[in-house]
């Protein structure tokens, strides 16, 4: 115990600050993008290991295990399967709208497969990383050390691709959560050419360009106002509806076919939670359900019973399972390491100063390389031109060093012009040779006049931007994939069906059916009349009246309890049937009975209800005291 | 400052190597930074206050819910000293 030292510390304090680091470096190196060029630092670190590697699109794959092992051991001292979970998402295409990896092999499914193993797959990046890394070896971008100082890697990546946008990211730090949703990449870049021509564009001109969200797997999205302040605030949300297809089977018989189903939702649970639905009762009219998802693409399909209202049992799957989703956008990600929310145009408006930065860098990296080849050029020239007092002097020298101190003082050369002439081969001695110099000496001339002339103009520079946006867009633009509903903000099943008139027969033993009016055509003098509906042997037609569609039906029973349905959720049906039983199409119990029934429009304020019981108690209720057909069943 | 003096002074090569103890090291290694009471620090954890120190584990690992805009701009400026601390240039 000679020379320990013990340092009491506050279990508190200790407990904080342990924690403060943890949060913090989650913060900043780990779950949240960076604005510029949209990258988590896993990602970064993976696609400049795949850089280092050499593995452009255009050259052989190769196994993800030296992909992963190569990032682990120089970049990345994380696990290996956060790091192959990383790659083998960004070569998933239902998971990224722009893939940036490129998989041989199993990379997993949308129905929540996971990719073989890393010792299975191959890897390569995709095309558009290339535009993604480009200009990196122009010190374009700052480099720091690695984790163990040995190597250096970039903080962030020269992107042309917005890919914050484009790709969009996902990701959970402490306290704080980042959701950005995918784009359309020629929108995008249309989005960016307009901000630049109009610095001061407002959010609503800019959706002139981006129309909404593109996420790989298509389907629909809803909610105008909810998009629009997302883009303004960065905070907002839309829904997501899987899109789906009425198709006849056989007389009578429809099936409902979904094609694209909402980004982010695993295609085999949901199917599995509609079959647990059908089993529980709380879906009806479904007979069957089969996935037959192949490679051409999503087939999920779900035959209907008799009779059923397609529209209702769609928009019963939209309200109980997946089919529907809510997408919260939350566009958080870090500005200068700090995270920001940021609007559509505040990403936008840092991509575009960030890609000036990096058109500076390079022009400026260019221009320092062209200077320098001018002055050995230079050199040269003079050398050809006095190329026999050169030879002469190289003659004479003892040494090569001495040669070069010679030269040096007889033509006024710099050390580096004086080793360019000592390097120099003799074949640049002809004539051919000679004039090639010359004539790269003015071309680096004009080269260098024109990169001042970028680097002096703002403009120019811009230009330089715009085209090279342009060039993103011809290159990787594709069509939209997902479709913007507009203005559907409170988007019903009503909005789907049309509103007619419907004769409804309601039966003493309580079947309930309804019927178009136009079924019942006028006769002329001389008609037999026809058959409005049929009944059994001991029922009757109790009561028949003409509702519309968008109608409520309220039902009261003897348990004292109301329900509703309305008009279109009633079976439709043909002249000469009786149609449903109305308890299986109430939530019931057992022995209650429909004892009234009212139909109505709109639930106002200046209208009662009057209920009166067998033994005398009367009362009047406000209609719109039971204007919340939400719920299942309540008491009058 | 003392590398340089070592890198200066001998004729080896000096090295610097980190580890955080998750395996990394070998047994003697282990020994004489953490293990060996001639040489180790030892941080006692003190428990003053049992009902803040619960607080805190609760604030801090219990259940989160996303902070508003409030929080999070205090979050930014926790954050701004924490980088400062760690990396004063790079702020």
């Amino acid at each position: 115990m000679a020379n320990e030292r013990v340092i009491p510390i506050n279990i508190e304090e200790e407990l904080q600050n342990c924690y403060l680091d943890y949060s913090m470096s989650v913060i900043v190196s780990r779950a949240l993008p960076d604005v510029r060029d949209g990258l988590k630092p896993v990602h970064r670190r993976i696609l400049f290991g795949m850089h280092e590697l050499g593995m452009q699109y255009n050259r052989p794959y190769k196994k993800s295990a030296r992909i992963v092992g190569d990032v682990l051991g120089k970049y990345h001292p994380h696990g290996d399967s956060s790091v192959y979970n990383a790659m083998a998402r960004l070569a998933q295409d239902f998971a990224m709208r722009y893939c940036v990896v490129d998989g041989q092999g199993n990379f997993g499914s949308i129905d929540g497969d996971s990719p073989a193993a890393m010792r299975y797959t191959e890897a390569r990046m995709a095309r558009i990383a290339e535009d993604i890394l480009a200009d990196i070896d122009k010190e374009t971008v700052d480099f720091v050390p690695n984790f163990d100082d040995s190597l250096t890697e970039p903080l962030v990546l020269p992107s042309r691709v917005p890919y914050l946008l484009v790709n969009g990211a996902t990701g959970i730090a402490v306290g704080m959560a980042t959701n950005i949703p995918p784009h359309n990449i020629g929108e995008i870049c249309d989005a960016i050419r307009a901000t630049v021509e109009n610095p001061d564009i407002s959010t609503r001109e800019l959706m002139e360009h981006v129309t909404g969200p593109d996420f790989p797997t298509g389907a629909l999205a809803y909610g105008a106002s909810g998009l629009f302040s997302a883009y303004d605030t960065g905070h907002g949300k839309i829904t997501l509806r899987a899109r789906a297809n009425v198709e006849q089977m056989r007389a009578n018989r429809e099936q409902i076919v979904f094609t694209e189903i909402p980004y982010q939702i695993n295609k085999s649970n949901l199917v599995e939670r509609i079959a647990d639905l059908v089993r529980n009762k709380v879906l009806e009219g479904i007979s069957d359900l089969r996935d037959e998802s192949d490679k051409e693409g999503i087939r999920v399909v779900i035959e209907l019973k008799k009779d059923f209202e397609p529209q209702v049992v769609l928009n019963n799957l939209y309200k109980h399972t997946n089919l529907q989703t809510t997408f919260g956008i939350n566009m958080l990600a870090l500005v200068n390491g700090i995270p920001q929310v940021l609007s559509l145009k505040g990403i936008l408006q840092h991509f575009i100063d960030y890609r000036h930065n990096i058109i500076v860098r390079r022009t400026r990296f260019e221009l320092d390389k062209a200077e320098a080849r001018a002055h050995i050029l230079e050199g040269l020239k003079v050398a050809l031109d006095n190329i026999d007092e050169v030879i002469e002097i190289i003659k004479k020298s003892s040494s090569a060093n001495n040669a070069r101190l010679n030269l040096m003082e007889r033509f006024e050369f710099s050390e580096l012009q004086a080793q360019a002439i000592l390097d120099m081969r003799l074949q640049k001695l002809t004539g051919l040779e000679r004039e090639k110099i010359v004539q790269e000496y003015i071309d680096v001339l004009k080269q260098i006049e024109r990169l001042k002339f970028i680097l002096d103009n703002r403009s120019e520079r811009m230009k330089i931007l715009l085209d090279e946006t342009r060039e993103i867009t011809k290159k990787y633009s594709d069509e939209r994939r997902t479709e913007m509903i507009e203005d559907a903000e409170d988007f019903s099943v009503e909005d789907m069906i049309a509103d007619e008139e419907m004769a409804i027969t309601i039966t003493h033993n309580g079947f309930i059916k309804r019927t178009p009016v136009n079924v019942y055509r006028a006769q002329r003098r001389g008609g037999v009349g026809k058959r409005g509906a049929s009944a059994r042997d001991d029922d009757f037609i109790e009561n028949l009246f003409i509702a519309s569609t968008h109608d409520y039906l309220m039902f009261f029973t003897n348990f004292g309890k109301v329900y509703w349905l309305k008009v279109h959720e009633l079976p439709q049906a043909g002249r000469a049937t009786r149609g449903r039983a109305i308890v299986n199409l109430l939530e019931c119990e057992k022995d209650e009975k429909v004892r009234a029934f009212l139909n109505i429009r709109e639930f106002t304020d200046n209208k009662f209800i009057i209920i009166a019981t067998e033994k005398g108690t009367i009362k009047k209720t406000r209609l719109d005291a039971y204007s919340r057909p939400g719920a299942p069943a309540s008491s009058p | 400052m003392l590398i340089k003096r070592m890198r200066k002074e001998r004729s080896t090569k000096v090295g610097i190597s980190r580890y955080k103890g998750l395996g990394e090291m070998n047994p003697s290694q282990l020994w004489s930074t953490t293990m060996d009471p001639d040489s180790r620090t030892v941080r006692q954890v003190n428990l003053d206050d049992a009902m803040a120190a619960d607080h805190m584990f609760s604030v801090l690992m219990g259940e989160m819910s996303r902070p508003g805009a409030a929080s999070l701009k205090r979050t930014r400026n926790t954050l701004r000293t924490w980088m400062y601390n760690r990396h004063p240039a790079k702020v």
